[in-house]
């Protein structure tokens, strides 16, 4: 919970920056009601560091629901082959193991036909590979393939259970966590276990602020669950000897499934560019009035990078929305990043965390873009780019 | 036919573009609007009013604050409107909060339910399948097209990574609208007036009946342990434009990677 102490000076400036309307002065000093979403934004600008985030005092009573133990990742594939990016879960699973003690990684399987499937995720040293494998059990029969992780879930009780925030994951995943009546954080940026308690720490953006917020799952709710964003780790490589072992679950009652296909269009979707490229522009509210977006765009070809943008931007309509940089957009992972009249906020800085260079223009010294620049100018963005243009051409 | 749409008031700062000039903050209920991708739900729903008739109903789970940002979404040509509110839903995760809308939507009936994909502020999607698994029916995710509602099964079109497709589902579904399903029309003044004689009902804890050992912050299985700074251990330089050492340093960045 947010809680303000004494030294609060009655400058309101808690109250003219909560998203959430819900402080006011009582008495004279900032008082926080029930509306309060904790975003953190308060205690971030508070300029007397009057304003603290409590533990949670409650959750250190409870007892941890018993019996759970180790981590387990769900397998998105389209009936032929892993998703590509599920190297990454195993990844992800893999560092987990290195600060839990002896724990299995195992994989759930679900889908009609999958055996050499299952042969793919053991290749990748998973220790068991759980398959629920049957003819209604296609992906988008999403009502039995959740309530059948759910059953093995409930049986095999691991602590932990992963997948990727793809549109996919983001569909089944609160179908599961709904089902087992447990908590589920959705698209983190990072996961990682804390030390003393073994707990796994969900971290993905606050809503409000510049902060990453570090999520958990109270001790009486297992197995403790999550989403994570593709892009944020390198996918782990295939191994040699190949030691795990598949478990067939076949006595879980299956049910009619809601859904029936109707017929398939297959479509080829290009990787967008700005995953692609090794050098990206990013266009924010700074740089979207036509006269300085169309310099910016000579610009970027000149330089043979790609266009991105701010979600403000996108939601503007002055870019397509795969062009998206950012939490809510995509992950990048350019060579370069040009930010262009971006303030950067956390959701679109963790879009470019891993962006070799990042390169800033703002015409705000204070915009928090700068913080993660290696290479920051306090200019505006027009001027800025006719310079570089102009230079360019010498 | 019952339409319902779920609809979320959201800070209206949600690009957070300004947030270092701060102190430009509105006060008071500008600083809310409704999710925008709601509205493209509202606009949906309104297509299928017109095309099987019915009425459409507005949910909104939020604190009373937000009244007036409810209104205007029922200015769109919205039949009536509920406002679930309660101190007892603060701090109510996604697991809670589908609990809550759950039980109001069973408490008012409904054939189809709309919402937006995600919302701007949480952003996590999961509300739509959520709702879906507490009420026993079927979801559909970023809906692409809402082709036919039959009597007892709805045609629509979705995307599974690259392919598009073409669905038969079991009604009642509870579908989530994207940005690209539909162009949301402006509310005509006629549509305004209307509004302003729309009841909004409003349900608390007790009028739904609610288990309060699932809502709030006691219902709900994840919370915020700890804010922290984003750790980048990057060389940081800061130039003026005015000195031409930046510009020469951003054409060394470019020069060497290019």
């Amino acid at each position: 919970m947010i809680k303000v102490l004494d030294n609060c000076t009655s400058c309101k400036r808690c109250i003219s920056l909560c998203p959430f309307n819900c402080i006011k002065l009582v008495n004279s000093i900032a008082f926080i009601n029930d509306s309060c979403n904790e975003c953190g934004l308060c205690v971030d600008k508070c300029q007397e560091k009057a304003i603290v985030k409590c533990e949670n005092k409650s959750n250190e009573l409870k007892e941890y629901k018993s019996g759970y133990k180790g981590i387990c990742i769900f397998t998105e594939h389209n009936s032929f082959q892993l998703n590509d990016t599920f190297k990454e879960l195993v990844t992800h699973a893999f560092e987990l193991k290195k600060k839990l003690v002896n724990r299995k990684i195992s994989a759930i399987l679900i889908g009609d036909n999958v055996n050499e499937i299952a042969d793919g995720i053991l290749n990748y040293g998973i220790d068991e590979v759980w398959i629920s494998d049957g003819q209604n059990l296609s992906h988008f029969n999403e009502d039995v393939i959740a309530h059948l992780a759910a059953k093995i879930i409930e049986r095999q009780k691991p602590e932990i259970f992963l997948g990727l925030a793809t549109e996919y994951g983001r569909s089944i995943f609160p179908l599961i966590a709904t089902k087992l009546k447990t908590g589920l954080t959705a698209d983190c940026i990072a996961i990682d276990i804390e030390e003393e308690s073994e707990d796994l720490v969900q971290i993905r953006p606050t809503y409000g602020g510049s902060k990453l917020a570090a999520i958990k799952t109270k001790k009486d709710y297992r197995p403790q669950m999550a989403t994570i964003r593709e892009g944020v780790i390198v996918g782990a490589k295939q191994i040699m000897n190949k030691i795990g072992k598949k478990i067939f679950i076949d006595d879980v009652p299956s049910l009619n499934s809601k859904y029936q296909l109707i017929k398939v269009k297959k479509q080829l979707f290009e990787i967008s560019s700005i995953e692609s490229s090794k050098i990206v522009v990013g266009i924010g509210m700074g740089a979207q009035s036509p006269n300085t977006l169309n310099l910016v765009k000579e610009f970027a070809e000149k330089i043979n990078a790609s266009l991105g943008a701010t979600r403000a931007v996108i939601e503007a309509g002055i870019l397509d929305e795969n062009c998206q940089i950012g939490q809510t957009g995509k992950i990048i992972n350019p060579d370069v990043y040009i930010a262009l009249g971006i303030s950067g906020a956390i959701q679109h800085q963790v879009g470019v965390l891993n962006a070799k260079s990042v390169i800033a223009v703002n015409i705000n010294p204070n915009a928090p873009i700068f913080k993660i620049a290696n290479c920051g100018i306090i200019g505006d963005v027009f001027e800025v780019i006719s310079e570089l243009l102009c230079q360019m051409k010498n | 036919m019952r339409i319902i749409v779920l609809v979320k008031p959201v800070p209206t700062e949600q690009s957070f573009e300004l947030d270092s000039q701060s102190n430009n903050l509105k006060r008071g209920n500008a600083n809310l609007r409704i999710n925008p991708l709601d509205i493209h739900a509202i606009e949906e729903s309104i297509k299928l009013k017109e095309k099987y008739g019915g009425e459409i109903t507005l949910v909104s789970m939020a604190p009373l604050n937000s009244e007036s940002v409810i209104r205007k979404a029922l200015s769109y040509g919205i039949d009536h409107g509920i406002l679930l509110s309660s101190a007892s839903f603060s701090g109510s995760d996604t697991l809670a909060t589908s609990y809550i809308l759950s039980k109001a939507l069973e408490k008012w009936g409904y054939d189809i339910i709309l919402t937006g994909k995600q919302s701007y502020d949480g952003d996590t999607g999961h509300i739509c399948p959520g709702v879906a698994e507490y009420l026993g029916i079927a979801h559909i995710s970023d809906v692409r097209e809402i082709i036919e509602i039959k009597d007892d099964t709805i045609i629509v079109r979705k995307y599974f990574q690259d392919d598009l497709l073409q669905l038969q589902v079991k009604s009642p579904v509870i579908v989530s609208c994207g940005k690209g399903l539909n162009t949301p029309r402006i509310p005509t003044i006629y549509d305004r007036i209307k509004s302003l004689s729309t009841n909004v009902i409003i349900w608390d804890d007790i009028d739904l009946e609610l288990d309060k050992e699932k809502i709030g912050m006691i219902g709900s299985p994840t919370y915020v342990d700890s804010l922290y700074s984003v750790d980048v251990s990057k060389e940081n330089r800061i130039y003026h434009m005015s000195d031409k050492e930046g510009i020469k340093e951003v054409l060394n960045l470019l020069q060497i990677k290019h």
